[in-house]
């Protein structure tokens, strides 16, 4: 069964908020810290109290991610789609507009998806995270991860509690750690992000003062008090 | 040095980067990108509306064989639909 089935609603309302929070730093992917936001925006849930008592509210944690960005080590908004395009004087939104009224949502969902199948067999071809629909989706070990936390508890369903274990245990290797495939790579270099160093949700988390660690042995004792 | 305004700032970041390669080349891949959905869904519509692939070339000038291996796929690297 594919990961996002397993997703319980609040599971599914984090990954929409991520989404957000992507949108917000003008970013055409989500990653983990997207993710790590969007846990600690969700309202009256157990794991984004969790977050707020290790002083990782969501404006703590969006400051943090901005610092990342002006040291460089998440991508400026100028690295949009629709920046990039702006500056040739494309107006994006209003492509997207006209071709989803012209052809359907569908349709232009469709010609993306071939499109990327195409750059599949085609390595000459670079084109990830299509400006006209969608980001590229860049925590899939973290939520793959998190998958695996609810198979280790013998639970089918994966809570928002899972998706924050899998995030921690994903930001505890470096990036770059385990290797990703070629293709993961050429996304990440061409949406400007770097391919080594300390995972940007470690740095978010421990400028708060706290560990990966001692989060995880929170949400732990959460979970295990809930039991 | 007076200090600048902050819409000076972005305007001058903003003619500094028209400069930097990197910007440059990551517009030229987003911009290729869209021309890439675009034609997909110009070429399907064009083929669900019954046009031959002769007339689908010669439209977007390209020969029917270019045109025939990429949207028609060739047998081993057909792509999925």
């Amino acid at each position: 069964m594919h990961v996002f089935e397993r997703f319980t609603g609040p599971a599914d309302q984090v990954m929409c908020l991520a989404y957000e929070e992507a949108d917000r730093l003008r970013h055409d992917y989500v990653g983990p810290e997207h993710v790590l936001a969007g846990l600690g925006r969700q309202e009256h849930g157990r794991t984004s109290g969790i977050l707020q008592a290790a002083g990782l509210n969501v404006e703590a944690i969006r400051a943090q991610l901005d610092r990342l960005v002006d040291a460089g080590m998440l991508p400026g908004p100028w690295r949009s789609n629709s920046e990039l395009l702006h500056g040739l004087g494309v107006d994006l939104s209003a492509v997207r507009r006209a071709v989803e009224d012209t052809f359907g949502s569908e349709a232009v969902c469709a010609a993306h998806r071939r499109v990327l199948g195409r750059s599949r067999l085609r390595e000459d071809r670079i084109v990830c995270g299509s400006p006209l629909s969608g980001k590229a989706m860049l925590a899939k070990r973290a939520l793959s991860l998190a998958s695996k936390e609810a198979d280790g508890m013998g639970q089918d369903d994966i809570g928002p509690e899972h998706v924050l274990l899998g995030v921690l245990r994903d930001a505890q290797d470096p990036l770059g750690s385990p290797r990703p495939g070629r293709r993961i790579r050429r996304i990440r270099a061409h949406l400007g992000l770097p391919q080594h160093g300390p995972s940007p949700v470690r740095l978010v988390i421990e400028a708060s003062g706290t560990t990966l660690h001692a989060l995880r042995a929170e949400v732990l004792a959460e979970l295990h008090a809930a039991s | 040095m007076s200090e600048l305004r902050p819409d000076e700032v972005t305007g001058l970041a903003a003619a500094t980067r028209s400069q930097d390669p990197e910007v440059g080349l990551a517009a030229v891949a987003a911009l290729r990108a869209l021309v890439e959905v675009l034609e997909t869904l110009q070429v399907d519509n064009a083929r669900a509306k019954g046009w031959t692939w002769k007339t689908i070339a010669e439209q977007l000038g390209v020969s029917k064989q270019a045109v025939h291996q990429k949207y028609a796929g060739g047998g081993l690297f057909r792509a999925r639909r």
